[in-house]
């Protein structure tokens, strides 16, 4: 079997047990502390044997933000795949993987070997793609510590690495790690870290594997990359705060671009939408701090943007929730549905192949080209823009706060659709303003407007998603029967989805009324404005 | 977590390499995994180097949660737990005889190790007593290996007629164990328990010097001889084994099938009886 693979926490998280050591030649080295631990101790050395070591993650870090840690481990015989939940006493347990023809992992947790991993994994990162994030390439020396049988009651593994981000050769040297692996039941581990620490001088490190190997390749640990970090303080000028966050929005566009043509993992589409359409709002919403020409123009292409992806996430919605709408019609309903999703499928496929399209194009490249640029060019901007963003940001977060209030108060059991969607977009905007700058305010009252706010969004999307699948299933059934494409149980079962959808939508309409008396209520007021 | 048993009022039948070897498999593929070497003869806690000791023996184990948290040991092998026998076990029946409730007692043991394990697999000694019945009681499926005989298959139809009389009776999983294929009567039971559908599993373990070499080597099958046809036929058991427990949520054969299976049972020896050739 493999041998227990490191992670990022101690083993047991009751003692440091990790220690970082000197290159080998140098005095310390991990050659020269086996030799000591040899002297002091009954031991068994393993092989040399070469590491080969792949973390793999979401792209948007799912899995090391939920507390475990993957390993894709390949060995001269065998390869494993190591998941090890943090904080669990459970050393990380060494799994058969299943390797694709081209020896790369499955793409998704669903195709992973039925057990544990499979549906801890699963549940943590779907619907999202597994990938590589860093690659461990080095030699691993084990050394058992026996008792009188022989049997062993610790383990101390040495690791020389050099750290690879995902496709490049060129890689960067990490210190040696030297890691004192406890057996469970057994002490003895406590034996060798204080023989580590109180003969050979050894200090623990804090930093675990996974740190210092994504710090190695520009990431931060248990960090999504798609969620907008700019450096900001309370009292820096509002223009340059604002820069800060569009460049921070732009990176994120940038980093997902790529992956908006995975038809599967359809977040990469939504997380390249959120930034676009964040750049739009803050774009509309303190273009007071920023010069006149840089909003005027890039305003109007970033809203072209939005379109060009919009129905491709609306059609990619739609068909992963498809399951759950069906959900209890029974299998000759679903049977009958079958050409609607077929439908939709072709539909989605075409709507992607216009996101890719205008992805490719001149307009786009010229637009986060020229962005770029304009970001980092320097131009004396309005008055506003020298005044501090806490100032700037909390006027408005109050005037979205009161855009949300007003729009909200509008709403009665009669209002259109179309006013449940304007009280959505007010309310996102409000959201977009506290999630880009909330950092610059008292941290607890910015998570509680956000928990406030979460609420009345989550009930206005679902009932926006209701009517808007509705629509679209109107718009389907008059194209089957044009097209011939559709019998009559097709079109009866698409005419009770319909009917079933409305239902839902009607109750989540009176629902999201309900959220925002919530939300508006006298308790919530300090929450968004300075009074 | 699913908790399981080799067990057989016969003694000699493989209980122990079965409990192991499914353990290290178990293991393989990555589920948390514990056995409990309830024989105090302590042959699994041999198999892995690990001493047959426990803090405060069988009243230890009875008292409660904190005295069978301590007693678990790490083996050599990652997601494998051992909890060790102890020769005081042969007192355990008279420990659990003392707490109330004894049956439901054991089972309530187990609860605080849901949380670390997905699998307990006991190593249970032959006989039936206090600490069977106990593991009957708390068991999702006992495995049950069975040596092509004639004698080996009328203990089968006794712990089958036993079980009718246990509450919550686990899902039994016969299976054919130490098959000589030479054997001419093993042969023959192979094929009747294939086309009798009398409730055996399919995978059958040969009579192998490999499984007896365990006890030199002192490591499982998985480790020593990863490639031999014992341990392809314990993947296939295991395999079908955890079919079983994911796939069919029977928690047991009822009344009737017991029966009815004991019927095919008898007719089965009978059939052996009547047709035991000369071995080859």
């Amino acid at each position: 079997m493999v041998t227990p693979s490191p992670d990022s926490a101690e083993p047991t998280g009751t003692e440091p047990s990790v220690f970082s050591l000197p290159e080998a030649g140098g005095e310390g080295d991990g050659a020269s502390v086996f030799a000591r631990l040899a002297e002091a101790f009954t031991v068994r050395a393993g092989p040399g044997e070469p590491l080969d070591r792949t973390l793999i993650d979401t792209f948007d870090a799912r899995l090391g933000r939920g507390g475990g840690d993957l390993w894709l481990e390949r060995g001269a015989e065998r390869s494993a795949l190591l998941w090890h939940r943090r904080g669990l006493r459970t050393p990380p347990v060494p799994l058969d993987p299943v390797l694709l023809d081209n020896g790369a992992l499955p793409a998704f947790a669903e195709e992973l070997p039925a057990g544990r991993l499979r549906d801890e994994v699963g549940a943590l990162a779907a619907p999202r793609r597994l990938m590589p994030t860093v690659r461990l390439v080095g030699q691993r020396h084990g050394l058992d510590v026996l008792d009188g049988v022989r049997k062993t009651v610790a383990r101390v593994v040495l690791e020389e690495r050099v750290a690879h981000a995902p496709g490049r050769r060129q890689g960067r040297r990490l210190p040696p790690l030297l890691r004192v692996v406890p057996i469970r039941g057994y002490d003895d581990h406590r034996r060798v870290t204080r023989f580590l620490v109180e003969q050979l001088g050894l200090t623990p490190t804090a930093d675990g594997d996974v740190a210092a190997a994504l710090r190695s390749v520009g990431r931060q640990a248990g960090q999504d990359p798609c969620t907008p970090r700019p450096e900001l303080t309370p009292e820096v000028p509002a223009e340059e705060a604002v820069r800060a966050v569009l460049k921070e929005l732009l990176r994120i566009i940038r980093i997902t671009e790529d992956g908006v043509d995975d038809a599967r993992d359809i977040e990469f589409l939504h997380d390249f939408r959120v930034a676009v359409r964040q750049t739009r709002s803050i774009l509309g919403q303190l273009r007071e701090v920023l010069p006149e020409r840089l909003v005027a123009h890039h305003r109007n292409e970033f809203r072209w943007l939005g379109q060009a992806t919009g129905p491709a996430r609306d059609l990619d919605v739609f068909i992963s929730d498809w399951p759950a709408l069906l959900a209890d019609l029974g299998p000759e309903l679903s049977d009958d549905l079958a050409p609607a999703l077929a439908y939709l499928r072709r539909e989605r496929d075409a709507a992607r192949r216009r996101v890719r399209k205008a992805l490719l194009s001149a307009r786009y490249r010229r637009l986060v080209e020229g962005w770029a640029l304009q970001l980092t060019r320097p131009v004396h901007g309005p008055a506003l823009a020298e005044v501090s963003i806490d100032e700037v940001a909390a006027r408005a977060i109050e005037r979205a706060w009161r855009r949300v209030r007003r729009k909200g108060r509008r709403l009665d059991a009669e209002a259109p659709i179309a006013d449940y969607h304007d009280l959505r977009i007010a309310a996102k905007k409000l959201r977009y303003l506290i999630a880009l700058f909330g950092g610059v305010f008292d941290k607890r009252r910015t998570k509680q407007a956000v928990t406030v706010l979460k609420r009345l969004q989550t009930t206005l999307g679902d009932a926006h998603d209701a009517a808007q699948q509705a629509d679209r299933l109107r718009a389907v059934a008059g194209a089957l029967r044009d097209d011939r494409k559709a019998d009559t149980a097709t079109l009866l079962a698409i005419g009770r989805l319909i009917e079933r959808i409305e239902g839902r939508g009607a109750a989540l309409q009176a629902g999201s009324r309900e959220a925002h008396e919530q939300f508006a209520h006298r308790r919530n007021r300090t929450l968004f404005t300075r009074r | 977590m699913k908790i399981l048993a080799t067990y057989n009022i016969k003694g000699g039948v493989g209980k122990t390499a079965t409990a192991v070897n499914l353990a290290a498999l178990s293991a393989e593929g990555g589920y948390r995994t514990l056995v409990w070497d309830l024989d105090p003869q302590g042959a699994a806690s041999f198999y892995f180097r690990i001493r047959a000791k426990v803090k405060g023996g069988a009243a230890g184990i009875v008292k409660g949660r904190r005295a069978l948290d301590g007693a678990i040991r790490g083996t050599d092998y990652a997601g494998l737990d051992l909890l060790p026998a102890d020769f005081r076990y042969r007192h355990l029946d008279i420990a659990l005889a003392d707490a109330r409730h004894p049956e439901r007692r054991r089972a309530r043991l187990l609860e605080p190790l849901a949380d670390s394990n997905d699998h307990v697999i006991h190593d249970c000694a032959p006989s039936i007593s206090r600490v069977s019945e106990s593991v009957f009681e708390a068991a999702d499926a006992l495995l049950v290996p069975t040596i092509p005989t004639p004698l080996s298959l009328r203990t089968l139809g006794q712990l089958l007629k036993h079980l009718r009389d246990v509450p919550n009776t686990p899902t039994v999983l016969p299976f054919l164990c130490m098959v000589d294929r030479r054997k001419a009567l093993h042969r023959q039971f192979c094929r009747w328990a294939e086309q009798a559908s009398v409730g055996f599993l399919a995978a059958a373990i040969p009579y192998s010097s490999t499984v007896e070499r365990m006890g030199l080597r002192r490591r499982p099958l998985t480790e020593d001889a990863p490639r031999s046809p014992a341990t392809t036929a314990y993947r296939a058991l295991w395999e079908e084994t955890l079919q079983r427990l994911v796939g069919e949520a029977r928690l047991g054969p009822s009344r009737q099938e017991v029966k009815a299976m004991l019927r095919r049972l008898e007719r089965g020896e009978d059939l052996v009886g009547e047709a035991a050739p000369a071995d080859d």
